[in-house]
């Protein structure tokens, strides 16, 4: 048998104990082991990578929906960690989990805290290269931001949701009391951050990740908010290492 | 030389321990680790690059799956590189496996037949990947829960083979010939007379559980059993002084008590004249 068949073959063995019978002969048995280490290796990434997901609806649920998931959603690269990308909608759709409106936002949100764990590393900005570009051509810059950094605007209150998961606290939100703008990404001591967002970092932090220049990214920054302090929003981005690097020319 | 590890017993190092390892800086002659799981940035990196500052380290892969048909990852390829470039290990390791199809992945160490037509392939693929690496790899034998109809060669000649043919060296793990002599019928000791004694590189320990209907599962999940501990004593007086390691998966205890099961395995060593 060739090589590309007899794998195939042994892939439907795991889920057909005919098919089994035929490859595996008196070893069929065997099957079910490799069934099983399947689904609940991509069960247990998804448990690692949705911990506010987890923590919401408790551990028996979620290994209930994470396991639908797992049976229904391949898995694509043998790197684990990035099982898992679908969740947010499959939940979306559950009937199971409809009583948590807001729980597809959290996997969106916890996904967004996932890609940032392990995203590439980045130098830190480098100001003694902007201190050489003219002031009058700040405007024509691309600022760039970290692998790490992602945005969500959610019409529930996510951020404040995320934060009141976490160790150090913070208050539980009430559900309705009107949606939420978030920043995830990674801080200079190599921790996961969430932010709240004002409309106005938002739109400027998200011009930037379209790859707008800097003069238009403020512009859509005022035009959320036409008291934006951009020198303090950009000061705390490029402490906090959310802003890495710029371009001067539009990117590829 | 396959590898520059100790001849000496090291542990498989899993992230929850990661952070004691750095603090106490424990007395154990080398780590190895998963790549996959330091694929990317952040703080799993950083923590590794600390452990390398103080160790001998070993990049053992999970997730290649040299053996599928569809072909090798190029991008798993190219991160696992990424990694061996940063770090520089003394040894980096694979198995004989493959684990996915043009549609779906399985995350998981799938059995290749032992046949002519798979070692070609595996050779090819081997050539690449090392190509890929730049260096040589160990290649692990598996655990395997079924036989297919395809077998034909004896596990310990098809290593020894795959080895000749492809300049990898072989990564021996005790546990999975021990399991599959239960599962599958197929002798421990007879794969052991089967493989040349300057191809084995690396030697595994790891203990496995039983499932309800009797099959032994590769879990990783308990002390080493004492029949792997003889096998480990017969693999040494074949082999010679190796580079010996537990590895430890699922239901990680302290890493203190990983520690004195590590120091069981150096006292085989010991045994055999050996210094760490």
């Amino acid at each position: 048998m060739k090589l590309d068949e007899l794998q195939r073959r042994f892939a439907q063995a795991l889920h057909d104990a005919a098919a089994a019978q035929a490859l595996f002969g008196a070893s069929a048995h065997g099957a079910s082991a490799y069934a099983n280490n399947t689904l609940f290796n991509r069960a247990d990434a998804l448990a690692e990578a949705y911990p506010i997901v987890r923590q919401l609806v408790g551990e028996d649920f979620f290994g209930g929906m994470a396991r639908a998931h797992a049976r229904t959603t391949p898995s694509r690269s043998g790197d684990l960690n990035r099982y898992g990308d679908g969740f947010a909608e499959f939940i979306r759709d559950f009937p199971p989990a409809q009583d948590i409106p807001f729980l597809a936002d959290a996997a969106r949100l916890d996904w967004l805290c996932h890609l940032a764990y392990y995203a590439e590393d980045s130098p830190p900005f480098d100001l003694a290269r902007l201190a050489r570009v003219p002031a009058e051509q700040h405007g024509s810059l691309y600022l760039q931001l970290a692998p790490s950094a992602n945005l969500l605007r959610s019409p529930w209150p996510i951020a404040s949701l995320w934060l009141a998961h976490q160790p150090e606290g913070g208050d539980f939100p009430s559900p309705d009391q009107g949606g939420e703008m978030a920043l995830a990404w990674r801080n200079p001591r190599n921790r996961v951050q969430v932010r709240r967002l004002m409309p106005a970092d938002h739109a400027f932090l998200s011009a930037c990740a379209r790859q707008l220049p800097l003069a238009e990214a403020l512009e859509c920054a005022m035009d959320e908010d036409m008291e934006f302090d951009f020198g303090l929003s950009l000061q705390q981005w490029l402490h906090d290492q959310v802003i890495v690097d710029f371009n001067e020319s539009p990117p590829p | 030389m396959h590898t520059s590890l100790p001849l000496a017993a090291g542990l498989g190092l899993r992230l929850p321990h990661i952070r004691e390892v750095i603090d106490s800086r424990p007395t154990v002659a080398w780590f190895e680790v998963h790549p996959e799981n330091y694929f990317g940035g952040g703080a799993n990196l950083a923590a590794l690059h600390r452990v390398r500052a103080d160790y001998p380290l070993s990049l053992h892969g999970v997730g290649m799956g040299l053996g599928s048909a569809v072909g090798l990852d190029a991008e798993h390829l190219a991160r696992f590189r990424g990694l061996i470039d940063a770090l520089e290990p003394a040894s980096i390791s694979e198995h004989l496996c493959w684990n996915r199809t043009g549609e779906e992945c399985y995350n998981d160490l799938l059995p290749l037949p032992y046949s002519t037509a798979a070692l070609d392939f595996m050779v090819e693929q081997l050539g690449r990947a090392q190509d890929a690496l730049g260096r040589p790899l160990l290649i692990e034998n598996l655990s395997s829960y079924v036989s297919l109809v395809d077998d034909a060669i004896p596990e310990g000649e098809f290593l020894a083979e795959l080895s000749r043919r492809s300049g990898c060296g072989l990564l021996l793990d005790l546990n999975n010939l021990h399991v599959n002599e239960h599962n599958l019928g197929r002798s421990a000791h007879a794969a052991l007379a089967a493989l040349p004694l300057q191809a084995v590189g690396e030697i595994h320990i790891a203990g496995f559980e039983e499932r309800d209907d009797g099959l032994w599962l590769d879990t990783h999940g308990t002390p080493v059993r004492e029949a792997v501990w003889d096998l480990l004593d017969a693999a040494l007086a074949r082999f010679g002084p190796l580079p010996v390691l537990l590895e430890r998966d699922t239901k990680l205890p302290p890493l203190a008590e990983l520690l004195q099961e590590t120091g069981r395995a150096q006292a085989a060593l010991d045994r055999l004249g050996v210094r760490p």
